[in-house]
């Protein structure tokens, strides 16, 4: 059991926290996302006052994002210049974001109003995920039942092709994603995503990943990578603010990073395993989960604590939802596998995974 | 020297180097240096507090980072070109 002297009362089981990181490693490496909003409320239930879990789970991203971008970009799956190329909008973005969340808490708007805006974006994007994977999903199991050869590049879907036609110089091309596109259109969008991310809180790789897969017509692979080498610094200024406000356990981020380490090199590398939807239908349920725990928290703030079984339903929610991911991770990466050896995998299954002739043991 | 071996001594360095900063940190712990730093903040001394804590964040994540892809190529893992034949979103 460890301590820690800024917050006292808090005890904690180390392993406990390391299971945690590596967890959340897991889902972070999948899908690309920061996985702050995993890792929040759990260290929330774990005993830690909101503020600081906060400021700890974002010191925590920065490592664990720079783990993830090694390891994806050994793979292949970072596009470092259109990364650096968004940064730039989204930093500015971040900043605008926050002055307007400001600004709407001076002129009366309320915490509720805010988590409401989140609650309805991370819900169109989580729907509009689902949906769109489905779709492709049922193409391809018709292609495979048809015994048709899967097409060897079909990534992009008609709005990142408008986008791409927008010849708004300089054009800049991207050799690793394969897509040319307006420097002020990539500019413009990492602004628009800073901007959500700073006036909503959360939610970077939520808001990223989508954003690059279906705006700029990454594939999700790359999409995924990118998104978390673009994470490590709307984290660290997040971290800067978070430390000047005294919010901070670097002890408990420096044990979850150790856990998540390893947690994010399975999940990187269980990407090489499964096809582009298989990591947007983990993606979408990541976000339903992350929109049922907001709805909960929504509902505990209008009802001001009233209602007692809110706080088990956020616990059942945050770690019954992570448990969710991973057994979902684990079921494709086991079918992945006995694919690749030969056995018998069901049908449908068939379109979610990769022959996978690109990396081997 | 062949790859798996530079991989192999690039590991053993860098375990080092994890290992020394693992001992530094749980040191620090032990020691109240974390809660004295984490009273600096707001005063003269913040900025150390700020910049002590992103250093660590970034010196070991990159050093874990690295760790790990050298260790997986100390394993014999070989990593291919990138898929360019993904389906990405909305494949038409």
């Amino acid at each position: 059991m460890i301590t820690f002297p800024m917050v006292p009362g808090v005890e904690m089981n180390i392993f406990l926290l390391v299971f945690l990181g590596f967890m959340v490693g897991i889902v972070s490496g999948f899908v690309g996302v920061g996985g702050g909003f995993l890792i929040t409320p759990a260290l929330i239930i774990l005993g830690f006052p909101a503020n600081f879990a906060v400021g700890t789970s974002l010191a925590w991203i920065i490592g664990n994002s720079i783990v993830g971008t090694l390891r994806h970009r050994q793979l292949g799956n970072v596009d470092m210049k259109l990364g650096i190329l968004m940064i730039v909008g989204t930093m500015c973005g971040v900043e605008v974001g926050v002055r307007v969340l400001n600004l709407s808490r001076n002129i009366g708007l309320a915490d509720e109003a805010v988590l409401s805006v989140s609650i309805c974006m991370f819900l169109a994007i989580g729907i509009y995920t689902f949906w769109e994977t489905s779709q492709t999903k049922a193409k391809l199991d018709h292609m495979l039942k048809r015994k048709e050869k899967l097409p060897p590049s079909v990534r992009a879907d008609s709005l990142s092709l408008k986008l791409q036609r927008i010849n708004l110089p300089p054009v800049i091309y991207f050799p690793k994603s394969g897509a040319s596109i307006s420097l002020w259109l990539v500019i413009g969008l990492g602004f628009i995503i800073g901007m959500l991310t700073g006036f909503v809180g959360v939610g970077g790789g939520v808001i990223i990943v989508p954003s690059l897969i279906y705006l700029i017509g990454l594939p999700s692979f790359m999409a995924v990578g990118t998104s978390i080498f673009q994470i490590i610094f709307p984290a660290a200024f997040g971290c800067i603010r978070h430390t000047m406000s005294g919010n901070i356990i670097i002890f408990a981020a420096f044990i979850l990073l150790i856990g998540s380490s390893l947690g994010m090199q399975l999940g990187a590398l269980a990407t090489r395993y499964v096809r582009g939807i298989s990591m947007r239908y983990v993606f979408a349920s990541s976000v339903l989960v992350a929109v049922i725990g907001s709805v909960l928290k929504l509902i505990d703030i209008l009802s001001e604590s009233a209602i007692t079984w809110l706080q088990t339903g956020v616990v059942a929610v945050t770690f019954g939802g992570l448990g969710l991911i991973m057994v979902m991770i684990a079921g494709l990466f086991i079918t992945a596998i006995r694919y690749r050896s030969g056995r018998y995998i069901p049908s449908w299954a068939e379109s979610l995974v990769a022959k996978g002739d690109e990396s081997s043991w | 020297m062949s790859k798996r071996k530079r991989a192999g001594i690039q590991v053993a360095a860098l375990s080092i180097i994890c290992g020394l900063i693992i001992w530094h940190v749980i040191h620090w712990q032990a020691s109240g240096m974390y809660l004295e730093m984490f009273w600096w903040v707001g005063t003269d001394k913040g900025c150390i507090t700020v910049l002590y804590n992103l250093g660590l964040m970034v010196l070991l994540g990159a050093v874990l980072g690295f760790l790990m892809e050298k260790m997986t190529v100390l394993l014999g893992y070989h990593v291919g070109a990138a898929r360019q034949s993904d389906e990405g979103g909305g494949a038409r």
